[in-house]
């Protein structure tokens, strides 16, 4: 599982870098940004799943790369891809619940509260391949994301997203980092 | 507030999300009971249907549970086999349909809250329908159909305990229930792997021991039994009797897809699918997966 997932990051790495060169290099007005985050992934069975647990627990990282496309004094809007891993749950019962890859493009709308403090919207499309079984489905997410900028390049982030399934809603609560490079407006 | 309270705040609010995660805090369950039927048919009645692998299928599976989870007693595997040219057709382990069916009653009856059945058939599967093909009652015939409605409808009613069924034969695929809430016969607590898809044959093959191919197998449960780290080629050799299996060949060593101790269906799923390409398995679709054994338990 964790050879599977260092792949998924690997590859996942590459295809952002190369989405990342190439919006970059017609965007000189804005810049990109690369993140990283990991955490929780919590799967709430609805009634059909007939769970023992009222959640069910995974862990999940991912990365994220946008491009800068409009800012103001206050706003930015970025555009990007995200990709997540999000393992097994946790062993608990006879039950676990299934690993799964999830890509899907990212637009997000940040608020500048302040020169250290920012709040964001961000909502994906995101395609999701079960891992063991590569069954494929679709489904939108939506996440609010601050940000505490500790240095020129680097913040700290924490998003909190959430699945939205046919079947059952999820909660993705990460931690992670987040290197800007563009300009601040001026 | 400085920067370095703020960054700790975070932390901790971060942390206390990943510790009240549910099954960190919920009293650890009991330890399942495993209870296997294995249903196996070699139709050495009829020379037009003989199947040569399915009973070495069913008996190395046996043996390779029995390896894999020395917690499971000899008496919790039920064996219901028509094997050789003369099987004892008045035995209630017989695979009829009735026996077979009053068997599964008896075990789904007997199942507790976090218990795991296993149900395992190797043998044919009628042409387009799937339907298990069972021993006819005193020998003879060709076979009795045990359709996928009634048995899905036996094991799609269970409410305690989880139940696998794995399905090595033709057509096995219409067994698969979709992850459907509005399946009549869609069930959270059922996993079901068949060996093929609806609308497809599933084969046996000679797979090689000490050099040669002469080991008969169905390809799904030879992957099976590799996914479970079972080697042909090692442990004794294999004797039968009156074209009785008496002792299988193989021992189970370590699998390919046990991670951090704990093997589940799915992984085993994945790993036939990978390594059988040209027949496709099939799973029950949707994000819930069994655990077949778990050194944590």
């Amino acid at each position: 599982m964790i050879r599977d997932a260092l792949r998924f990051v690997l590859i996942s790495s590459l295809l952002l870098l190369i989405f990342t060169i190439t919006v970059s290099a017609n965007n000189n007005k804005g810049g990109f940004s690369l993140s990283g985050e990991a955490g929780l992934y919590s799967s709430f069975p609805s009634t059909g799943h007939n769970d023992t647990l009222p959640v069910r627990s995974h862990i999940t990282a991912g990365l994220n790369v946008s491009s800068i496309i409009g800012i103001t004094k206050d706003i930015e809007v970025d555009l990007g891809i995200s990709s997540y891993y999000t393992t097994y749950s946790f062993l608990y019962d006879l039950t676990r619940w299934r690993p799964f890859i999830l890509v899907g493009p990212t637009a997000e709308f940040t608020y500048h509260i302040n020169n250290l403090f920012a709040l964001s919207f961000n909502s994906s499309l995101m395609l999701q391949i079960y891992t063991q079984t590569l069954e494929l489905i679709a489904f939108p997410r939506v996440a609010l994301k601050g940000s505490f900028k500790f240095s020129k390049y680097f913040a700290l982030i924490v998003p909190i997203a959430v699945d939205i399934r046919e079947e059952y809603l999820s909660l993705a609560t990460t931690i992670g980092i987040k290197w800007r490079v563009g300009k601040y407006h001026e | 507030m400085s920067k370095k309270n703020t960054l700790l705040i975070i932390l901790g609010i971060f942390l206390i999300v990943v510790l009240t995660s549910c099954e960190l805090l919920m009293k650890k369950p009991a330890k399942p009971n495993v209870k296997v039927l294995l249903v196996a048919l070699d139709y050495r009645h009829n020379s037009e249907i003989v199947l040569n692998g399915t009973i070495r299928d069913a008996k190395e599976f046996k043996q390779a549970l029995a390896e894999l989870n020395p917690n499971i007693p000899d008496s919790s595997f039920v064996e219901m086999y028509q094997e050789g040219p003369s099987p004892d057709t008045s035995s209630s382990t017989y695979p009829t349909v009735n026996n077979v069916l009053t068997e599964i009653d008896k075990q789904l009856n007997d199942l507790e809250e976090n218990d795991l059945f296993i149900f395992y058939y190797a043998g044919h599967g009628v042409d387009y329908v799937g339907d298990l093909a069972l021993a006819v009652p005193g020998g003879g015939g060709l076979y009795h159909p045990l359709s996928a409605k009634v048995l899905l409808e036996k094991f799609s009613n269970i409410e305690k305990g989880h139940a696998v069924l794995i399905l090595d034969s033709c057509y096995s695929g219409q067994y698969v229930p979709s992850y459907d809430f509005l399946d009549e016969y869609y069930n959270p607590n059922l996993l079901v792997i068949a060996a093929s898809s609806p609308d497809k044959k599933s084969y046996e093959g000679n797979f090689p021991v000490d050099g040669e191919l002469s080991h008969r197998h169905g390809f799904f449960t030879y992957y099976l039994l590799e996914s479970l780290g079972w080697d042909h080629d090692g442990g004794n050799l294999e004797k039968s009797s009156l074209g009785i299996i008496t002792q299988v060949r193989g021992e189970l060593k370590t699998s390919p897809v046990m991670h951090n101790g704990t093997i589940t269906f799915s992984s085993i799923f994945r790993y036939i699918r990978k390594h059988n390409k040209a027949k496709r398995p099939f799973i029950v679709r949707g994000p819930i997966d069994k655990v077949l054994y778990s050194e944590k338990w």
